[in-house]
């Protein structure tokens, strides 16, 4: 750390700091500015899905191995839901657990979105996922779950 | 464990604070200042302008911290993009709002680094086409500029909380090109021979803010 304690090296790094705060592009400031839409209000914390597991960061480094798998494995949990996706390229198979047949909705926060029901074993394919920012949304009898957001 | 209640706990109308300081404006360093606290809790409630100003005041370390990764272009609008997205998600569990940069600046590391990771698996046979590969983002250097981040996050988040005449004169004095002190008493009032003493004063009371306080104590300086 540079010492702060000196005058001129702190004027000096707070002339940086200003300095960098410009150099924001405004397409980054737009997109953030948008993301507020999409704040859930009436979401419940257990209707959340969090990511427990993405190989892609995995630190494991049998998983680091050889490079250009391009099998990428996403494990969501909730309080009483959970769901399971590998991607390869655009295409994905994944399962709800516990299984059993609802739908699976792939929302991009640039607002794509693809639908596909699953299987009564909790299975379903997509052949042309969204890719960006996305979450996926599980609709089970009344009760809608959410995914956080992962970029895919 | 999380907090999730929406209002704020000493009841002051945050909503018409963050709307009477700056109903369209751009946030700037010379508007008057709401504690990051007082956004989240009216960001919490779904206040727009307040949402807009946590992103003008943190979107600096964003694109900063991203930079520093070599993160350019769509990839570099994709991590943002999340991030944000990811802070939504959080607003109402944030245990901490006071310490929001940190959480920031870790959560845009941790997007940049999957990322990259992703790529260098999926493109083995040419990874020097991709300048992010050029170096090990682990490596210290590439630490040392995060910190950097933070600190010039801190030391902007620390001009904020000063008066407004001691904040006048620092951003005076760090202009370019910088004034001669005959403009910068003209222009603020004080004579010319107690800008070096106030600039002292502003120096120092600029060290004891919260905002550098923080940033001392979370990396163990202090």
């Amino acid at each position: 750390m540079s010492n702060w304690n000196d005058d001129e090296a702190l004027i000096e790094e707070l002339r940086a700091a200003v300095a960098s705060s410009g150099a924001v592009s405004e397409q980054s400031r737009d997109a953030a500015r948008a993301a507020f839409a999409w704040r859930d209000v009436d979401r419940e914390l257990e209707e959340l899905l969090s990511l427990a597991h993405d190989s892609s960061v995995a630190e494991d480094v049998l998983v680091r191995g050889p490079a250009g798998t391009g099998t990428r494995a996403l494990a969501f949990e909730g309080a009483d839901v959970g769901l399971e996706v590998e991607l390869t390229g655009s295409a994905l198979v994944g399962q709800v657990l516990p299984g059993r047949s609802c739908r699976v909705v792939v929302r991009s926060a640039a607002g794509a979105s693809a639908a596909v029901d699953v299987d009564e074993d909790g299975f379903f394919t997509m052949i042309d996922v969204p890719q960006g920012t996305v979450r996926f949304e599980v609709a089970l009898g009344d009760t809608g779950y959410a995914t956080e957001w992962v970029l895919l | 464990m999380y907090q999730n209640d929406n209002r704020d706990p000493r009841g002051t109308n945050v909503r018409s604070l963050v709307g009477r300081v700056h109903p369209s404006r751009r946030e700037n360093l010379m508007d008057e200042p709401s504690s990051v606290p007082d956004l989240v809790a009216a960001a919490r409630d779904g206040d727009q302008d307040a949402w807009n100003a946590i992103v003008d005041r943190f979107l600096p370390l964003v694109t900063g911290v991203v930079a520093r990764h070599r993160l350019f272009g769509a990839d570099a609008e994709d991590v943002n993009q999340t991030v944000w997205l990811k802070l939504v998600e959080h607003l109402g569990r944030l245990r901490e709002p006071e310490a929001l940069a940190g959480w920031i600046a870790t959560t845009t590391r941790h997007e940049c680094l999957a990322l990259m990771r992703r790529r260098q698996r999926s493109s083995p046979v040419d990874p020097g086409s991709y300048g992010a590969f050029d170096r090990d983002p682990e490596q210290c250097d590439v630490a040392d500029d995060l910190l950097r981040e933070e600190r010039h996050q801190a030391l902007r988040d620390g001009l904020r909380e000063l008066p407004e005449d001691r904040r006048r004169l620092l951003l005076m004095l760090i202009s370019d090109p910088p004034p001669s002190y005959t403009e910068i008493s003209r222009t603020l009032g004080i004579p010319v021979g107690s800008i070096g003493p106030t600039r002292a004063r502003a120096l120092e009371h600029l060290r004891s803010t919260g905002a550098i306080r923080a940033l001392l104590t979370v990396h163990g300086v202090a």
